[in-house]
């Protein structure tokens, strides 16, 4: 990365910035929550899950199944 | 630096994976079942189009993936530590990334989540990286408070503070 000596931003040009910033992220925000609750299940996922609890139980840290819970 | 590596070896936090993709995810379980994915979505638009920051802006996003209980999560501090690690871990890539947080203001709820954050980041963040608060309003006069959060090592910190502070108060003085 090379320092910027961008031009100022008109206010109109920031609002415009924000707005496009607010605008991405709440279509981002949804977007991701439905990505994630939809993959969270699939046998990949789960694979993942399962190597992390066998490395959690190797320090102690035990991930109870569901029904344990 | 030291701070990182006490983190790993305390054994506070959960393991974590990173999942990778577009939007650089994480994912960890907790022992009350909780399933997170942590995420860092390139965000290239906050200073404008043009900017050349924009290509090392990231948003950082906590998102429960599943939670078996029903219940809110309950305040547990290892996964305070695993979210750390994984954000240290995230800027082990480079010390030029910038991190944008934006608070979730649909509910109402804004200001506990930026109270949350900020304890979090100042109980288990804060070495190696400053961070700077505000609050953006959209066109509908919606307000969100923002955590602009970078190394404190990075070559253009006070160009980019500068940058987010003009964002910001130049929106904001029309208001």
């Amino acid at each position: 990365m090379e320092p910027t000596h961008q031009p100022s931003l008109t206010p109109e040009e920031r609002q415009a910035n924000i707005d496009k910033l607010i605008a991405h992220w709440k279509v981002q925000k949804k977007q991701s929550e439905e990505e994630t609750k939809a993959r969270v299940n699939t046998p990949e996922y789960q694979a993942i899950l399962l190597n992390l609890r066998e490395r959690n139980a190797a320090k102690g840290i035990i991930i109870p199944e569901r029904h344990e819970l | 630096m030291q701070r990182r590596v006490s983190l790993f070896l305390s054994g506070m936090n959960y393991e974590f994976a990173y999942i990778g993709g577009p939007k650089n995810s994480y994912t960890f379980q907790t022992i009350g079942l909780i399933i997170y994915e942590i995420k860092f979505t390139p965000t290239p638009y906050l200073f404008g189009e043009n900017s050349l920051l924009g290509s090392h802006i990231y948003e950082f996003s906590i998102i429960v993936a599943d939670n078996q209980t029903a219940r809110n999560p309950a305040f547990d501090e290892r996964t305070s530590h695993t979210i750390a690690a994984i954000f240290t871990h995230f800027y082990e890539r480079s010390d030029e990334y910038i991190t944008i947080y934006i608070c979730d203001s649909s509910d109402g709820r804004q200001l506990t989540r930026q109270r949350k954050f900020n304890y979090w980041f100042y109980y288990f963040v804060k070495n190696d990286f400053v961070k700077y608060d505000d609050t953006i309003r959209d066109s509908a006069g919606e307000k969100y408070p923002v955590s602009l959060i970078l190394k404190d090592q990075n070559p253009y910190k006070a160009q980019i503070i500068s940058e987010f502070i003009a964002l910001v108060s130049g929106y904001n003085l029309d208001k």
